[in-house]
């Protein structure tokens, strides 16, 4: 996790650098920064949202947005944390549309994984045959990744944020714009939350 | 509550992020509290689930995909750049119409010039007028049909009117056998145009017949009598003059001259493939001059041909066609 912390500072400045060759004109430089962004936008994507579909779409969403506004980038924050905001944003706002809880509605009345308690039953569907390590992990992600999305989605975003991808409470305030406070607040309640859901399972 | 207060803190405690003496008391509580030592124990177990989760890649042609939406985009936005900011769109904008109209007006002019290459077949009938069609409606695709039907008729063409643009006008200069004639001296004429003119003048069927009449002095004034020619208005001057050169390249020449005179240019000369004689020569003078051009040229030789129809207020230029034909 640190490790990609520091990853993420030390090439903030080739961000930088890019960003700064695309505002120059070099159009390739927006691709550059697609290729080092797509995995970790798509990823942070995939856990706000819960479905890869909806993870790919919204990440590209993101991506044309900051293409249209790359431009008028100004340095105040880095290009990453920019990023994320964007992405969180996105993301948010497709949490809330309708067509997104009504294809969520569709998969839950396909899946009713939910049982009493608030606790997931492990429901798997993928029948070819792999090794129980391998088939509890993905049981454990699929419940892990159901857990966070019963959550409400301000102590979503931050737990996300802070735990799964590993950014700093200072990252995380500036990317959601809360205060300092507030994250910490949010994130205990989120991991709380998250820690009675997921009794049974850890 | 002490229990509830510390769980709130764990998350931080977890993290560090506690100053040192809220620290201190957590840690003081979980020595003696297994309840919130356990709590600990399953949060840390979830922070590090939460860190060591799969990271899922974006697909492979996730860039590809990206540009797919991206590409209309730049197309579209350089398209709206290029017309509709302000400063820049007039020029192009103007610039466009002005191309298109300019394509418009050239492609309805190179649509009639085929009409017009249709309409020109009479050409080799002598005395036909060819009227140059000018009317929008040989540009319809009916415009083929139409021209048809107005394509002149030889019978009638001497009776259709001239067009004002531009007529090709056939004309045959009747020539004298080499060595019979006198050379001819353009001041010596001039009593005899009013009886040239007034010839030129006559019905068709008339002229046709004078030029046969006219071959030779002494049967000039026999072949007079038959076509009804007052013998006064004949006077003797023209046997001096009348066609009377002594070569055809004199002629020739002369023509050439006229032409000139009348400010026109020569088109080109048709020569008989035999003798290497000139046939015909085809010229263009301006309108206005053609009637001086024509009684110059009728007190050259005698003239085959319909009188000047045309005034000299018309303008543009005419096209004409002498043809030498020894008598």
């Amino acid at each position: 996790m640190n490790e990609e912390i520091r990853n993420s500072t030390s090439s903030s400045k080739e961000d930088g650098e890019l960003v700064k060759a695309f505002q120059a004109g070099d159009k390739t430089a927006f691709d550059a920064l697609v290729l080092r962004h797509k995995d970790k936008l798509y990823n942070l994507c995939y856990w706000f949202l819960g479905d890869r579909q909806e993870a790919n779409d919204s990440a590209q969403d993101v991506f044309i947005k900051v293409f249209r506004s790359l431009k008028k980038f100004r340095f105040e924050s880095a290009f990453s944390t920019w990023l994320y905001r964007i992405a969180a944003n996105t993301c948010k706002n497709r949490l809330k549309s309708s067509d997104f809880r009504q294809k969520k509605k569709m998969v839950w009345l396909d899946n009713p994984g939910k049982i009493e308690d608030g606790q997931y039953a492990a429901e798997i569907h993928d029948k070819t045959p792999s090794p129980m390590v391998e088939l509890e992990k993905k049981e454990r992600m699929m419940l892990i990744q159901r857990a966070i999305a019963s959550l409400p989605t301000d102590q979503s975003t931050v737990v996300v944020l802070r735990d799964i991808e590993g950014l700093s409470y200072e990252e995380v305030s500036n990317i959601t714009g809360l205060k300092f406070g507030t994250v910490k607040s949010r994130l205990s309640r989120a991991r709380q939350q998250l820690r009675k859901k997921l009794r049974g399972t850890l | 509550m002490e229990c509830a207060k510390i769980k709130d803190l764990l998350s931080e405690y977890i993290d560090g992020t506690l100053d040192a003496q809220t620290k201190a008391l957590v840690d003081e509580h979980l020595l003696a509290c297994p309840e919130c030592n356990e709590e600990l124990a399953s949060l840390k177990t979830l922070i590090r689930e939460l860190g060591s989760v799969e990271s899922f890649k974006a697909p492979d042609d996730f860039l590809e995909k990206l540009h797919e939406r991206l590409e209309p985009r730049f197309s579209f936005r350089k398209i709206m750049r290029i017309l509709f900011v302000p400063g820049r769109i007039k020029i192009p904008l103007e610039f466009a119409t002005a191309t298109a109209m300019a394509v418009l007006i050239f492609s309805i002019l190179y649509i009639q010039q085929p009409e017009k290459m249709i309409q020109g077949v009479p050409e080799n009938s002598t005395h036909v007028k060819v009227t140059e069609k000018t009317s929008m409606d040989t540009v319809s695709p009916s415009g083929k049909g139409a021209s048809f039907k107005s394509k002149p008729v030889p019978g009638k063409a001497t009776e259709q009117q001239p067009a004002k643009k531009r007529e090709i006008i056939e004309l045959t200069l009747l020539l004298e056998k080499e060595g019979t004639g006198k050379a001819y001296t353009p001041g010596e004429s001039i009593e005899a145009a009013p009886a040239r003119q007034r010839d030129a003048e006559r019905p068709r069927t008339a002229r046709l017949a004078a030029p046969k009449a006219e071959m030779k002095t002494d049967t000039l004034r026999r072949k007079k009598q038959v076509t009804g020619i007052a013998e006064e208005e004949r006077p003797v001057i023209e046997e001096e003059t009348r066609a009377s050169l002594s070569s055809l390249h004199d002629t020739f020449i002369k023509v050439k001259e006229l032409i000139m005179l009348a400010e026109g240019r020569t088109l080109s000369v048709e020569y008989e493939p035999n003798t290497e004689r000139p046939k015909s020569i085809r010229a263009e003078i301006p309108a206005k001059n053609y009637k001086t051009f024509y009684d110059k040229l009728n007190r050259l030789a005698i003239l085959q041909t319909s009188p000047p129809t045309i005034s000299e207020k018309d303008q543009g230029t005419i096209e004409i066609r002498i043809r030498f034909k020894s008598s």
